[in-house]
C-alpha cells in the first residue's frame, strides 16, 4: 500500500539574522510525513528541530530569520507561495502545533474554555450559539481525557497541573480538525508519569482521528514509544532518517551511534557499589555554536572515526540501506 | 557519615490581609536516611516531591520545621554556615542562574578557595589561591588560562564544570548534586556523570544526588530512595529497588520511563 504523503520539506534552508550575522540554523532539511504516521524528529538543544517546526509553519517573523530555499509541500501545495490569507487557512487550521510550555503557552487571564472557544470560533466559519459551542468544548476536552470536562472549562490555567493544561493546549490544537499535527516537545515540561500519559493520548488521537504527527524530542526513549519513524538531526542538517527499530538496531551515522551509546541503559546494573569502574561513552567535545559551525562535516571534529576527506565538503545525505539515510561518508563504502 | 533522622519542613499557607496561616504545605514530611562514605546516594521523584527541599535543608538553605541531620555524629544545626560549607557541598541544577554573571571564572572559584585558606589562619597568598583555582580547573577537565572569561562565554557543560570546581574548592566530603544534569544536552551529559564518578573514585567523595531521571540514577547511584509527597516509600539498593520494587508507587514510577528496550514498537 502507498501511503499518501501529507507533508513534504524538501531541501529547506532557514538562516537567523542577529546584530548584522547570518546564522544558518536549518541547511538542507529533507522529511516526508505520510498519512497516520508519527515521525521523530530527535536532536540536541541548538540542532535546529524547533526551528524546523516553526519554519514549516512560517511562525518565525521575517524580520528574525527567513527560508534562504526549499520547498514545504502541504498534499502537494507549496506552502511557501500562498498568500498569507491562504497560509491562514492552512496554519492552526489543517496543520496545527503544541508547544513545549503549556503554562506560558495558554494565556493565565482567561478561562481554559474561553481559550479552547477562541480557536473554534477562528477556524469553524459558521456562527454557533454559546449553547452549541460549549458543547463542543465539552466534547473536545473529553476527547483529551480531561477529568470533568465540564469543571476545567471555567477553570483558570493555573489552576489546572501541567499534564492538564498541557491536555487544554492539545484540545486547541484539535479544534480545528487538523491532520497534521506539530508537537515541539510536548512533555519535556512534565514528570514521567504524566509524560507517559500524554504520549498515550497523542497516540490514541493519531489512531481515533487518522492524525499524522511530527513529534519533535531530544529523547529517544520517547522515540521507541510512538514514533514509526525517525530523523536525527544535528547542527542544522539531518544526519540520518530511517524508521524506528533501524535506527535503535543499526544505527550507522558515528553521531546516533554515539547518542545512544552515551544513554545510560536499562541493562548495565551497577555489580558492586564500590570501586568498581563504570562509565558511559560520552561525546567528546560540545555541540558547535550555530553561528561558528566546522567546516564540511559538521560533526567531524567529535567523531571517532574522521578522516581528512571529512573536512572540506559536507557529505550528502545517501541511502545506504532501503530507507535508510546516512549523511556521513564513512558508511557504506 | 550523614545520617537525617525525621527530617521536616512546612510551608505555611497563609491567607488575607493579616496572613492568617491557614494550613501546611508539608513539602518534607519525616524522612530518615543516612549515606555512607564514598557512597552514591539518590533520591528520586516527581516534581513537587520535596527532594529539592531535603538537599535544601541538608545544606542549610533552609531551616527544618523538626526533625535532625547529623553530619559524622554531629547536629548540624549548631555548625556555623562557614563550617558546615566546609563539609557540604551543593551543585544546582541550572548552571545558567547558578553562576554570578558578572564575576569572571577565576572570581567564581577562587573566592571560594580563598574562604577555605583563610579558614585555617594563616595568611593568603594571591598566588597560592591563583595557583589552587586553576589546578582545580584542571581536575574537572577545563583548561586553566579561563581565569579572566565571564560565565556567558561558556556552554553548560562548561558551566556546570565550573560549578563542580566551586563546590570542590571547598575540599568537601559531602557533594549534594540536585539535578546536576538535567539541563544539558544528553551527549554532554554523560561527560558530567563520568567527571562525577571520576572525582568519587580520586577525591573519596560521596554523593547525595537529587534526580528525577531513572535511567541516570540507575546507572550513577548505589542506593536510592524514592519520594513521594514528602515522604520516602521505598529506600535500598539500585539493583533491589530496580529490579524488585515493592510499593505501587516505584511500580509506576518505573514503568513510565521510556526506554529503548522496552518501548521499541514494531
Amino acid at each position: 500500500m502507498v501511503m499518501e504523503k501529507v507533508l513534504e520539506v524538501r531541501n529547506l534552508s532557514f538562516a537567523f539574522y542577529k546584530g548584522g550575522k547570518v546564522i544558518q540554523a536549518l541547511r538542507d532539511v529533507s522529511l516526508t510525513l505520510k498519512r497516520n504516521e508519527v515521525l521523530g524528529i530527535v536532536g540536541e538543544s541548538g540542532c535546529g528541530k524547533s526551528t524546523l517546526a516553526l519554519s514549516i509553519l512560517k511562525l518565525i517573523p521575517e524580520k528574525e530569520g527567513k527560508i534562504v530555499s526549499g520547498e514545504i509541500l502541504f498534499k502537494g501545495e507549496d506552502i511557501l507561495r500562498l498568500s498569507d490569507e491562504k497560509l491562514l487557512q492552512i496554519r492552526g487550521n489543517r496543520i496545527s502545533i503544541v508547544f513545549q510550555d503549556p503554562f506560558t503557552s495558554l494565556n493565565p487571564v482567561f478561562r481554559t474554555g474561553n481559550q479552547i472557544a477562541e480557536s473554534l470560533a477562528l477556524h469553524r466559519k459558521e456562527n454557533q450559539s454559546t449553547h452549541q459551542m460549549e458543547k463542543e468544548i465539552i466534547k473536545l476536552l473529553e476527547l483529551v481525557k480531561m477529568p470533568k470536562p465540564k469543571d476545567t472549562m471555567w477553570s483558570y490555567p493555573h489552576q489546572l497541573s501541567g499534564g492538564m493544561q498541557q491536555r487544554v493546549m492539545i484540545a486547541i490544537a484539535l479544534s480545528s480538525n487538523p491532520e497534521i499535527l506539530i508537537a515541539d516537545e510536548p512533555t519535556t515540561a512534565l514528570d514521567v508519569t504524566i509524560q507517559n500519559e500524554i504520549l498515550a493520548l497523542l497516540t490514541e488521537l493519531q489512531k481515533k482521528l487518522g492524525l499524522s504527527i511530527v513529534l519533535i524530542t531530544h529523547d529517544f526513549g520517547i522515540v521507541a514509544q510512538i514514533c514509526q519513524r525517525v530523523s536525527v538531526m544535528y547542527a542544522g542538517s539531518i544526519v540520518e532518517e530511517a524508521s524506528t527499530s533501524e535506527i535503535f538496531h543499526n544505527p550507522l551515522h558515528p553521531y546516533t551511534k554515539g547518542l545512544l551509546e552515551s544513554l545510560p541503559s536499562r541493562e548495565e546494573l551497577p555489580s558492586s557499589p564500590q570501586g568498581e569502574k563504570r562509565r558511559l561513552k560520552a561525546i567528546p567535545g560540545q555541540v558547535p555554536d550555530p553561528s561558528n559551525l566546522p567546516s564540511g562535516c559538521k560533526f567531524h571534529p567529535r567523531c571517532p572515526v574522521v578522516i581528512e576527506d571529512c573536512k572540506p565538503e559536507e557529505p550528502k545525505l545517501r541511502e545506504i540501506v532501503k530507507n535508510h539515510w546516512v549523511r556521513c561518508i564513512r558508511v557504506g563504502y | 557519615m550523614l545520617k537525617v533522622e525525621n527530617l521536616k519542613k512546612y510551608f505555611p499557607v497563609e491567607r488575607g490581609v493579616f496572613r492568617r496561616v491557614v494550613d501546611y504545605i508539608r513539602a518534607v514530611d519525616g524522612i530518615s536516611f543516612g549515606i555512607r562514605k564514598g557512597e552514591i546516594f539518590a533520591l528520586v521523584g516527581e516534581s513537587g516531591c520535596g527532594k529539592t527541599t531535603t538537599a535544601k535543608l541538608i545544606v542549610k538553605l533552609l531551616e527544618p520545621t523538626d526533625g535532625e541531620i547529623f553530619f559524622h555524629g554531629k547536629d548540624i544545626s549548631l555548625l556555623g554556615r562557614r563550617e558546615l560549607a566546609r563539609k557540604i557541598q551543593i551543585i544546582f541544577q541550572d548552571p545558567f542562574a547558578s553562576l554570578n554573571p558578572r564575576l569572571t571564572i577565576g572570581t567564581i572559584v577562587g573566592e571560594a578557595v580563598e574562604c577555605r585558606l583563610e579558614a585555617t589562619g594563616e595568611k593568603v597568598k594571591t598566588k597560592e589561591i591563583i595557583n589552587e583555582t586553576k589546578e582545580l580547573l584542571n581536575r574537572v577537565g577545563l583548561p586553566v588560562n579561563i581565569l579572566n572569561e565571564y560565565p556567558h562565554q561558556f556552554s553548560g557543560g562548561q558551566r556546570q564544570r565550573i560549578g563542580i570546581a566551586r563546590a570542590l574548592a571547598m575540599q568537601p566530603e559531602l557533594i549534594v548534586a540536585d539535578e546536576p544534569v538535567s539541563s544539558l544536552d544528553i551527549s554532554v551529559q554523560a561527560q558530567i556523570l563520568n567527571l562525577l564518578l571520576d572525582l568519587r573514585d580520586s577525591l573519596g567523595l560521596s554523593y547525595l544526588l537529587i534526580a528525577h531521571d531513572l535511567n541516570i540514577v540507575r546507572f550513577l547511584s548505589d542506593r536510592v530512595a524514592v519520594m513521594y509527597q514528602g515522604k520516602i516509600v521505598e529506600m535500598g539498593s539500585v539493583k533491589n529497588v530496580y529490579k524488585d520494587s515493592q510499593h505501587p508507587y516505584t511500580k509506576r514510577l518505573l514503568e513510565a520511563i521510556p526506554t529503548l528496550e522496552t518501548g521499541l514498537i514494531e
